[in-house]
């Protein structure tokens, strides 16, 4: 379904042209988890924005393939991939207090890739409200009507994450990119979030790209993994193998 | 919501009482007495107490300042020591006047600054931006007086587009009096513009590249969504509050401007007012422009209450 092939991202802000990804190739089928992992500047973020079509610098510079049920999205138009972005790609962010905008309650922004293209799906008001608490209670919020017409800063951080997640999947898209999702919230609540992707996953069968610096979460959730650094993929394969006996030296730091 | 502006009201009401303190106590203590000065030094003696107990000023500091105080709400300030006519009746004209002219520049200032910032934040890098962003520049720098005698030359006497000089009352011709103050106004609004349209743009530019903006690109936004729907409501905050601090600086500004338009506004007055020690007026007018501040940080306040959910308290 999505196929990276020698992606290259390249940055010219400053005087020498900085790479930030080089030589990056996975492939996601559909209703598959892969896990992309690496510390801080390894360049997993800036893959997941590539495929989520949001690299749109000026001073930057992307080749190779990202290839998502045939669309070129490296290439293509930005009114082209803005039919995708919300609709059969979900994004979710590290820090859901800053994903979410301050000035307008929660409903709406759950509702917003519907209300996008309320012409082209025909949906009225009332249908887009029920289908947005549908998908908020399907990623386990409960008391759904109220954060509905709550402002993010009125309700929980592990709330606001779900209702992230909700507002991502409202139009069932077939990939979710995930990036560093539990990573500013507690481990509690960072094992409820992990559960709701798996069932998900598992329900529906839309694929997940999960991106995280933490391998504990990883190995509970994906089922492949792509290990990063210094934007280069240092190995990858399922999680079992990378898990039991990684080949590559960094691969055995990070676990131990 | 309503709790907080009847909150922010009482807030208003008590600034008020205490800036109006405040007042009173400086022209106490400022040297020279308004006495000696309409008599000169040569007054006898009892012609300088009959006056003083005309004047009321042998009663108690305390017992002036509460007279002063209750005619803040009965909007009667005394009498002019040097016309000899009521303060209110001496000022009402200028104070319309003055609030005329720093109403309709700010009026100016949120209906230029506020389109051209979104359009010079939504094209920057754009030739409007190249062409914009310099005009900026120089507007900002220029004092307004400066401008006030280039509007009169360019407007007055080039183009004759009005009469230097003429001011209209708006007892006479309303219209006519709005009309001979949109160039005054201009003077005032012109680097205010400038200063506003730079915040404007420097906060959407700042908000649009925010995490939210970016999930809100996620959901397949386009820029025109993205800037009406999320990234405005969170950029026109700060220059909310900043038009709300050029008020003041409209009303000290306007004090000069009036000059270079002959404007019979409160400028004049309040210069004469304070060499001839004529406290009444000088209080009054002070007490108007500093309740003329707070009333616009007050509807500041509760504009920002408006736009942000999280400033309800």
């Amino acid at each position: 379904m999505l196929t990276v092939k020698d992606l290259k991202i390249e940055f010219f802000d400053h005087e020498l042209p900085e790479v930030a990804v080089k030589d990056v190739d996975f492939t996601i089928e559909n209703g598959e988890i892969l896990g992309i992992v690496g510390e801080s500047g390894s360049g997993k973020s800036m893959t997941a924005m590539a495929i989520a079509g949001l690299l749109n610098r000026k001073d930057m510079t992307k080749s190779g393939v990202i290839d998502f049920d045939g669309t070129d999205i490296l290439n293509s138009p930005r009114c082209k991939i803005r039919e995708i972005q919300g609709k059969d790609i979900g994004f979710v962010f590290q820090d859901p207090l800053n994903s979410m905008n301050p000035v307008l309650k929660v409903g709406p922004q759950v509702e917003e890739a519907m209300r996008i293209r309320k012409k082209a799906l025909n949906m009225s008001k009332e249908d887009m409200k029920k289908r947005a608490l549908e998908i908020m209670k399907s990623v386990g919020l409960d008391d759904t009507e109220r954060i509905y017409q709550a402002y993010p800063h009125q309700i929980s951080g592990g709330q606001r994450q779900r209702a992230m997640i909700a507002a991502a999947l409202v139009l069932k898209p077939k990939l979710l990119i995930c990036d560093e999702p539990t990573t500013a919230l507690d481990v509690t609540v960072q094992k409820k979030i992990i559960d709701v992707l798996k069932e998900l996953n598992q329900k529906t069968g839309t694929s997940i790209l999960f991106i995280s610096h933490d391998l504990s979460v990883i190995k509970a959730l994906c089922d492949k993994v792509v290990v990063m650094k210094d934007g280069l993929v240092v190995e990858e394969g399922s999680v079992r193998d990378i898990f039991e006996n990684p080949s590559k030296e960094y691969t055995k730091q990070l676990i131990f | 919501m309503g709790k907080y502006i009847i909150k922010k009201f009482i807030l208003l009401i008590i600034t008020l009482i205490i800036t109006s303190f405040v007042i009173f106590l400086i022209f106490e203590l400022v040297p020279g007495d308004p006495v000696m000065d309409k008599l000169g030094t040569r007054a006898t003696p009892e012609a300088v107490a009959a006056l003083r107990e005309k004047w009321g000023l042998n009663q108690p500091f305390l017992l002036r300042y509460f007279k002063f105080l209750l005619g803040i709400f009965t909007l009667d300030f005394g009498t002019s020591y040097t016309y000899g006519i009521s303060v209110a009746s001496l000022l009402k004209e200028k104070i319309i006047i003055n609030l005329c002219m720093s109403l309709m520049a700010l009026a100016i200032v949120i209906l230029i600054s506020f389109p051209l910032g979104v359009y010079t934040a939504k094209h920057t890098g754009g030739l409007s931006d190249k062409i914009i962003s310099p005009l900026n520049q120089a507007a900002m720098s220029i004092p307004s007086f400066v401008l006030g005698l280039l509007i009169t030359f360019l407007f007055g006497i080039v183009l004759r587009w009005f009469r230097p000089g003429g001011y209209v009352s708006y007892k006479t011709d309303f219209f006519g009096f709005l009309y001979y103050l949109i160039f005054p106004s201009f003077a005032l609004a012109i680097p205010k513009i400038a200063m506003c349209i730079r915040l404007l743009k420097g906060n959407i530019l700042e908000e649009a590249s925010k995490d939210y903006s970016i999930t809100a690109y996620a959901r397949g936004n386009n820029t025109t969504g993205l800037l009406y729907r999320h990234v405005l409501k969170n950029a026109v905050m700060p220059t909310v509050t900043f038009i709300g601090m050029i008020a003041a600086d409209m009303i000290c500004s306007g004090i000069v401007i009036e000059q270079v338009f002959s404007v019979p506004g409160l400028g004049q007055i309040l210069i004469n007012s304070i060499s001839t020690r004529d406290f009444p007026v000088v209080e009054a007018e002070v007490l108007m422009i500093a309740l003329f501040i707070m009333v616009i940080s007050f509807i500041t306040d509760v504009i920002h209450v408006i736009i942000d959910p999280r400033v309800r308290i």
